[in-house]
């Protein structure tokens, strides 16, 4: 469920629930999640957009274990997938957003868990829809696993959440012609 | 059909104009809805429906695991369709479920817009014209 507004010391609350949580490669896994510049290179200097709540990386690794526990999702699947954005990214030149990785784990109606992971980029929001799905492309002919969890990038925080000035683009000046033909904006 | 998915794909654009956070979020979940009944709209028109991969979970996630897991059967170009839809429908997904229900955690004005673009993708993926 959803994390408390609740910052705790790292390593202590980290390393007590990480060791509780027999699964594979899920240390090196959140940490990846709370230091992405540690896969994903230097970060820039815009703010990584976390909804205004830092999340509980004490609650947080048991919660992402019982959720790829429930769908049989290995860490190397998620990995996996995160090494593919890191190459989407390089290969267009965008630089993550300065902060962590920001995780929703959520419950469906009928119970099912999903964690959404969602990383920061210095990009526009149409610049990052679209990496998203070059990304989603890229992992589908490679057949990388795509369940428990749902990764899309969004761009960086820019202190103006009404802004509706992007509402509409479809040119990407660092993605070129990523963005094929969408024009309709929010107004329709 | 008295209403189709393309209707509420109008409805959510036309609630995104609307401003405040209830908006935001009803607009999220009508774009789900929109795009969960044209997935079930393309797949009735495939040649052979993939089989049901596991019994676990909602009519929503059965959906999900046909569309990641097409059948054998399909054209190359019906497979790749169907599983860039799986990711489409699973974000959006997601997005709903926090809209609708973790009332506690901020849906902002971004959020809903990363909704309405990817519901737009999808309904293209689909093969609908924008």
């Amino acid at each position: 469920m959803a994390f408390i507004a609740e910052e705790l010391p790292q390593e202590r609350v980290g390393r007590v629930a990480i060791d509780e949580a027999p699964m594979q490669g899920l240390r090196p896994l959140v940490h990846l999640f709370r230091y992405p510049e540690t896969l994903f290179g230097a970060a820039s200097e815009r703010r990584a957009d976390l909804g205004g709540q830092p999340m509980d990386w004490g609650a947080l690794p048991d919660e992402v274990r019982r959720c790829f526990q429930y769908w049989g999702t290995r860490c190397t699947d998620v990995l996996l997938h995160l090494q593919l954005a890191a190459e989407v990214l390089r290969r267009h030149g965008v630089t993550i957003c300065r902060g962590e990785i920001r995780l929703t784990c959520l419950r469906h109606e009928d119970l099912s868990p999903s964690v959404f992971i969602e990383l920061s980029i210095d990009a526009t929001p149409m610049q990052a829809v679209a990496l998203t799905r070059e990304l989603d492309r890229r992992a589908i002919d490679l057949g990388v696993p795509y369940e428990g969890f749902v990764f899309c990038f969004m761009e960086g925080e820019d202190g103006d959440d009404e802004d509706d000035e992007e509402d509409g683009e479809d040119s990407c000046p660092t993605c070129g012609s990523l963005r094929d033909s969408t024009t309709d904006g929010v107004d329709g | 059909m008295t209403a189709k998915p393309d209707d509420l794909k109008v409805l959510a654009e036309q609630q995104s104009r609307l401003r405040g956070e209830a908006w935001q979020r009803s607009t999220i979940s009508r774009a789900y809805y929109a795009s969960y009944h044209r997935c079930l709209a393309w797949e009735s028109t495939l040649s052979k429906r993939a089989p049901v991969r596991r019994w676990k979970g909602s009519e929503h996630q059965q959906l999900l695991n046909r569309l990641s897991a097409p059948n054998p059967a399909c054209t190359e170009d019906e497979k790749r369709r169907s599983k860039e839809l799986h990711r489409l429908l699973s974000l959006q997904r997601d997005r709903r479920v926090k809209a609708d229900y973790e009332l506690h955690l901020d849906v902002s004005r971004k959020e809903m817009k990363r909704q309405l673009a990817d519901a737009r993708d999808l309904f293209r993926e689909c093969g609908d014209t924008p």
